[in-house]
């Protein structure tokens, strides 16, 4: 795909999903430029998640559009997106889980470097695939499971494995759902460090969704807030951390 | 532990080739038509162990292939009559590969249940058509099964079936084998697995999932053909019963009984399954009582299958991962 630098990352237009009478996610503008890290914050309930699910056509709008560098992806099929480098992880854990970390990455690095439709090569002496799959084992400090099935390993590393999944698809934009989502509250920060410390790293641009303010403050450039199927309100992470709607409605803070 | 692998597989070889010149002859014949259901079996394990399809209609391909050898021996067909099982297996191949990805693209929209149900629709339209079609297919007497020439040599029609075909069976079990050992073994077979372990997933990290499970059943259609293709002439004669709900229940127990996720569980199921139905029916018309009696009981003790049950002992035995 020819990528136009000129052009947003991502943009959706007037994004609707109506589920019977509730408006989860009501014409919904948003524009995402390359490089930053936004998150999407909101009570459960206010359309985060079908937003996502949107985006990543895991589900079809009712209405609306998603333009990914400025093109029409609206209709694409998930794989083709992964493909071009929209990817995303899931709230709750979507992993291989009969087969081990390492064989996770190793089919999501052989989808990414085309190497899926070669029925005759043989997969373990593939370098290519062995040496990024042992990178991104290391990125996520999963190297001593590499060998666990990926069912078998505790639940932080099953989200840390599941966002490790869409690195191994050297992906632009990914879309994160919820990553600390049943993680121990011990457990949050160091989760989500391991993630951020990637991001970083592999320089990506990620769109973050969480219900907890408190842990995407410190990781973001821009805060979008989501009430009802809208956007309340949006802007720097200090600037919506003082936003009095935003405090009343999304942190429960009178 | 590689050199143990290939010493193995030198004395099994060995063994297989000796073993028609020291057991009766009956028995060859026996082994001959075991090793084609270890090849039908092998083809449906890629379907159903390795990218989680069961089909309860794949029995379908098995006739396909059978009846195509049998259709292209037909005298009427005069001058064009072929007997070259080269050229008989290589139309098996191709017949079972159109209807495969026909059938196949209609069916792989479904999973679970819904895709097994749909595939036995095929085969009962199918068998439907063997019987009733009795011009083109000779109704429920079905059609002879010439001698094929192997290699371009005619062999002798004496030692044929109880001899010397059993050696060009093995050789192609030999080839499809490895064939699928390689698929197994590469980038494309572990998208096979992650779609069976998590379709929804696979479709996010970039697998195309249904057009990975048409390819998938494109495969087990053409080992279900070939299986199908080899086993006509040894049986000299194909009728509708190749192609039934029996038949192709038969193949889902030699999986399950030999262990779905082992390379070589359908191989172990297939002689396990064949060879106990041939000794049971050997001394009791209420095979089929023992047959499923015994079913059961391997299912309880070993739910893995046998090779499943043998390869976690392996794992302890050596304890590591095999």
């Amino acid at each position: 795909m020819v990528i136009d630098k000129n052009e947003k990352i991502l943009r959706t237009e007037g994004l609707k999903k109506y589920f019977g009478e509730v408006k989860a996610v009501d014409n919904v503008n948003l524009e995402v430029s390359e490089g930053e890290i936004l998150s999407i914050i909101g009570p459960n309930g206010s359309g985060k998640t079908t937003l996502l699910n949107l985006i990543s056509n895991m589900i079809e709008p009712d209405s609306g559009k998603v333009f990914f560098y400025g093109r029409d992806v609206t209709k694409w099929a998930p794989s083709k997106l992964a493909k071009m480098g929209l990817v995303r992880s899931f709230q709750i854990v979507n992993l291989f889980d009969g087969m081990t970390v390492m064989e996770n990455l190793k089919a999501a690095v052989a989808s990414n470097l085309g190497r899926i439709h070669r029925p005759f090569s043989s997969l373990n002496k593939d370098e290519e695939i062995t040496k990024r799959s042992l990178e991104i084992l290391e990125l996520f400090k999963l190297s001593d499971k590499a060998e666990t099935l990926a069912g078998d390993v505790p639940h932080g590393d099953r989200k840390v494995l599941d966002v490790a999944l869409c690195f191994a698809l050297n992906p632009k934009l990914i879309l994160l759902d919820e990553p600390t989502s049943g993680v121990s509250t011990s457990e949050k920060k160091p989760v989500m460090q391991r993630i951020e410390e990637a991001v970083r790293k592999e320089r990506v641009t990620a769109v973050i969704v969480e219900h907890d303010m408190d842990i995407v403050f410190g990781y973001s450039n821009r805060v979008v807030a989501m009430h009802e199927g809208k956007i309340l309100a949006e802007g720097k992470p200090e600037d919506i951390k003082e936003n009095e709607q935003v405090r009343k409605i999304v942190t429960g803070e009178l | 532990m590689k050199t143990k692998y290939i010493i193995a597989l030198i004395i099994g070889l060995l063994l297989a080739s000796v073993l028609p010149l020291v057991i009766p002859k009956y028995y060859t014949y026996v082994l001959s038509v075991t090793i084609c259901f270890a090849i039908y079996a092998l083809g449906y394990n890629i379907l159903f162990g390795r990218t989680g399809l069961l089909s309860f209609g794949h029995a379908l391909y098995l006739g396909i292939g059978a009846y195509t050898v049998a259709a292209l021996m037909r005298p009427e067909l005069g001058p064009y009559r072929i007997f070259s099982m080269e050229l008989l297996l290589l139309a098996a191949i191709v017949t079972s590969a159109i209807v495969g990805l026909g059938v196949g693209a209609l069916c792989i929209r479904y999973t679970r249940i819904f895709f097994g149900l749909i595939n036995l629709g095929f085969v009962m339209v199918w068998h439907a058509l063997l019987l009733k079609l009795y011009h083109i297919t000779g109704g429920t007497d079905g059609l002879p099964v010439y001698i094929p020439s192997t290699l371009g040599i005619t062999l002798p029609y004496e030692t044929f079936r109880t001899f010397s075909f059993y050696y060009y069976v093995l050789a192609v079990f030999l080839i499809v084998t490895y064939v699928m050992w390689r698929i197994y073994n590469s980038p494309f077979g572990l998208a096979l697995k992650a779609i069976r372990e998590n379709g929804v997933r696979a479709e996010f990290i970039g697998i195309p999932v249904g057009r990975y499970r048409l390819a998938a059943y494109v495969i087990s259609a053409i080992y279900g053909g070939i299986g199908g293709a080899l086993w006509a002439p040894l049986s000299g004669q194909v009728s509708p019963d190749v192609s039934t709900w029996l038949t192709s229940g038969d193949v889902v127990m030699m999986n399950i009984l030999g262990g779905m996720f082992n390379f070589a569980g359908p191989i172990v199921g297939a002689f396990l399954f064949y060879n106990l139905k041939i000794q049971i029916m050997h001394f009791t018309t209420y095979w089929s009582f023992i047959l499923g009696l015994s079913a059961i009981f391997f299912v309880l003790v070993f739910p893995g299958g046998i090779m499943g049950w043998l390869s976690t002992k392996m794992k302890k035995f050596y304890g590591q991962k095999a």
